[in-house]
């Protein structure tokens, strides 16, 4: 690896913010086009994004960051107007970085080609504004070809002040040497402030530099393309100097002449001269010749890590805020001091002093496990400051005049669920954006407003939290539902209209008439369904003609800590969430009626299906003795779970099993008892769906 | 080549000790309804849980009478118990002494090789990539 890795994931990730920054704030432009602040807000991370990216020699994300800059500076000097088609275009530009980066992170090469046709926009768009392009596109072919030549490096310099050259006279009077050093750094040098450092170090070993070209600081902070001059005064011969100069490395070029102030002068003046009558000229080419020298280096590198090393994995760091670090870092200390409290007492062989030490002990631990649950979190804001961004572009090509509303999107879950809420999240907007909300003149003609609402909101409830996913659409038709399911095979006998609606979880079922590119591509809500189901969620719908639709998705604060009943069957110890269940009521086999559709309990005046988990999971029982029935919701639906024994209710940290068990499809995970025993997690809505499979 | 030499059902067996992590004394196995037949089930090692693979049913050989060892079986991050009767050694052998399986027969896929000692004959199984 070489010394950037380390900078590496530091720059994915401001890279990363900087994009959604940037898109936020775009976002926000459209909405307010005459806003400096934003434009300003929108320079300033435009400018940080170019910036990093050039340190770490990303020439093709440079490049294509610099000229979005270049729009943005149309924005600001208001020579361009702020219009849709321009936000989209920036909008294509901070995809296209966002490409980058991930290509950049799996170590792959980027090529200028990648960006060509988002250059060529952007130069038509500052070409009409301005009436000529600054730059050239390159051709394709170019990525091959050496670097344009570089302005020759001469030693003139451009800001000689008159007492600096006071001071060589005097010198040179004083029988020292004046020289006029010119220098070329390496395309490829990394630290260039550094490298100038010790240039200058072992030159006034031997001498004072009295002028330098950028300015000092400049230098040292490495904020200059490849040249810099200086004037040096010396005791040494010419020579001397060359040598001193030449045995730094990393050098590719250097001049060391004689100081003449009166040509120094001149050929400032004429610079000058030349600068004010063609100021666009000389600032262009210089910009443009000094930009692709790096960019072979940077390619190569990338290329030769590719080979050694597998794909990246993704960021997996999480922010934590550092005040939670800070009580992290408190609890952990107090436990060392009652550790060694209770090593102690058990020394002295001090019960009484154990106990006491032991109690504070599983405080802490009970603290500690609070916290960590809570370093977990992430705010949901990670996946809803996406959607913004999406439900305009989608607007946009579906002709529909529609807003996002976000509420409550700092609301926590853990990270888990929170990075794989996204996908679903997508799914669903994008069904509301298409199907549900109208097109604005059929909006009108019901008497609403053209503009679409979706609205999202996110909040605890509990130990669990509520996203809701709302729009004023058309909402959902079971008649429509009902003759889609038919042409399709299902068969919708008896079922009440709440049934038909819930046929769009059926899998394979797409309510679109005609299947666009939004949405409808086969993967429908039943996707959506099985992943909520997957992080412990469940979702539900509400719906109504002409008014609208809302799903309501239940998530579990947390993957790892539940609440659950602890039962028996059998001889083996099961765990059921307790969020499901409903009830627990005890019953004897006289109570099940068999029916032609299956086993029945009347439970509320409704007859609900027993699921017989010993038959389910093949466990061997005792016949007829008594049994409980843990009554659960599932799918909006009751059913009754049979335990031989109730254990009781505990929080279980639920432990991961092998993905062949899994597969089975029967269990949530596994727990650990506080006598190491080891208990099974029941995944209830599974079991109660096969059993809704076999009745069928 | 480090290898460890265990029993199972009066035969033994040889296995690579690279693709072993350790090595315990059998704890309560909480069986998997439902489960392959070779899932024997799950155990609580320090905490963790982990899923326990039989041997015999494994490879398709009778049950022993009793299990006394399990090898914690590693694979990159992943781990895994096997459950075999009993750990009797562990040996240095010569890479060159295993004769290897007859492709022609291919009887078995677990098997990769026999190593003939003094006084008995060891089969080299390799289950890794049938476990993982």
């Amino acid at each position: 690896m070489d010394d950037n890795s380390a900078y590496r994931d530091l720059f994915f990730e401001e890279s990363e913010d900087n994009l959604q920054q940037l898109n936020d704030n775009v976002l926000e432009l459209e909405k307010e086009p005459d806003n400096i602040d934003l434009i300003n807000e929108i320079f300033r991370a435009a400018h940080t994004l170019k910036g990093s990216s050039a340190t770490m020699g990303y020439e093709v994300m440079t490049k294509l960051t610099h000229r979005m800059e270049d729009i943005f500076d149309l924005f600001k000097s208001g020579k361009l107007k702020v219009n849709g088609d321009h936000i989209s275009l920036i909008f294509k530009c901070l995809d296209r970085l966002s490409q980058l980066l991930d290509d950049l992170r799996d170590e792959k090469d980027l090529s200028e080609d990648q960006i060509k046709d988002l250059i060529d926009e952007l130069n038509k768009v500052e070409t009409s504004a301005t009436g000529k392009a600054a730059e050239t596109v390159p051709a394709a072919a170019e990525a091959d070809q050496p670097a344009a030549p570089k302005a020759e490096l001469t030693a003139t310099f451009s800001s000689l002040e008159d007492a600096d050259v006071d001071v060589a006279e005097k010198a040179k009077s004083g029988g020292q040497n004046v020289f006029t050093i010119a220098i070329r750094l390496d395309a490829e040098t990394l630290l260039k402030g550094p490298r100038v450092f010790l240039i200058m170090q072992k030159l006034e070993e031997e001498g004072d530099v009295i002028h330098t070209e950028p300015t000092a600081d400049l230098l040292e902070d490495g904020k200059f393309d490849t040249d810099f001059k200086l004037v040096f005064v010396t005791r040494e011969t010419q020579d001397d100097i060359k040598k001193n100069v030449e045995s730094n490395s990393e050098l590719e070029k250097a001049i060391v002449e004689p100081f003449d102030a009166k040509k120094a002068v001149a050929a400032q003046k004429e610079a000058e001269e030349a600068a004010e009558k063609q100021p666009a000229k000389t600032a262009a080419p210089k910009a443009a010749a000094a930009k692709p020298a790096p960019k072979k280096a940077a390619a190569k590198k990338p290329a030769a890590r590719a080979k050694s090393s597998h794909h990246n994995a993704r960021n997996q760091s999480i922010r934590v805020d550092l005040s939670r670090l800070d009580r992290f870092l408190n609890l952990v200390s107090e436990l060392v001091v009652y550790r060694n409290q209770m090593e102690d007492s058990s020394h002295r062989s001090d019960l009484e002093g154990i106990r006491d030490s032991l109690e504070q002990v599983s405080r802490l631990t009970s603290e500690l496990q609070d916290l960590v649950l809570r370093i977990r979190m992430q705010q949901v804001s990670v996946v809803f400051s996406r959607f913004p961004r999406m439900i305009r572009d989608l607007g946009r090509t579906l002709h529909k005049d529609m807003d996002l509303v976000v509420i409550g999107e700092d609301t926590e879950l853990d990270k888990t669920v929170v990075s794989e809420l996204g996908e679903p999240m997508i799914h669903m907007l994008r069904n509301s954006a298409d199907h549900g909300i109208e097109d604005p003149d059929t909006r009108e003609k019901l008497g609403k407003p053209r503009k679409g609402t979706i609205t999202l909101s996110a909040y605890q409830e509990g130990n669990r939290v509520i996203i809701t996913l709302e729009d004023d659409g058309k909402g959902i038709d079971p008649q429509v539902i009902k003759a889609s399911a038919e042409s399709k095979g299902i068969n919708t006998d008896g079922m009440s209209e709440d049934e038909l609606k819930h046929l769009i979880f059926h899998p394979g079922f797409s309510t679109a008439k005609k299947i666009t590119d939004i949405s409808g591509r086969g993967v429908g809500l039943d996707a959506v369904q099985s992943k909520i189901n997957e992080l412990g969620g469940s979702i539900e719908l509400r719906s109504q003609v002409n008014v609208g639709s809302k799903f309501i998705i239940k998530l579990p604060l947390t993957l790892s800590i539940i609440q659950a009943l602890m039962v028996k069957v059998g001889a083996g110890n099961f765990a059921i969430p307790l969020d499901v269940v409903e009830r627990v009521v005890m019953l004897h086999d006289e109570d099940i009626v068999p029916t032609a559709k299956g086993e029945v309990y009347r439970f509320q005046d409704t007859l609900i299906p027993i699921v017989r988990t010993d038959k389910l999971l093949n466990i061997k029982t005792k016949e007829g003795a008594k049994k409980f029935a843990i009554i659960v919701k599932s799918d909006q639906q009751y059913f009754g779970i049979l335990a031989d024994q109730l254990i009781g209710q505990k929080e279980i940290v639920i432990k991961k099993i092998d993905p062949v068990l899994q597969k089975i499809n029967r269990y949530q995970g596994a727990t650990i008892f506080d006598n190491g025993s080891i208990a099974l997690i029941l995944d209830v809505n599974a079991l109660c769906q096969t059993k809704k499979g076999t009745k069928s | 080549m480090q290898m460890i030499l265990f029993k199972l059902n009066q035969q033994f067996y040889l296995i690579s000790a690279a693709s072993v992590e350790e090595v315990i004394d059998t704890i309560e196995i909480t069986p998997v309804p439902l489960a392959a037949k070779w899932v024997k089930g799950l155990i609580n090692l320090r905490g963790a849980v982990m899923t326990v693979v039989g041997l015999s049913e494994l490879i398709g050989v009778p049950e022993s009478k009793e299990y006394k060892n399990i090898l914690i079986m590693k694979k990159d991050d992943k781990r895994k118990g096997l459950l075999i009767e009993e750990v009797s050694e562990i040996l240095d052998v010569d890479p060159e002494k295993v004769v290897l399986n007859d492709d022609a027969k291919e009887q078995n896929k677990y098997y990769s090789g026999i190593v003939s000692f003094p006084d008995k004959v060891a089969n080299v199984v390799d289950v890794t990539k049938m476990i993982f």
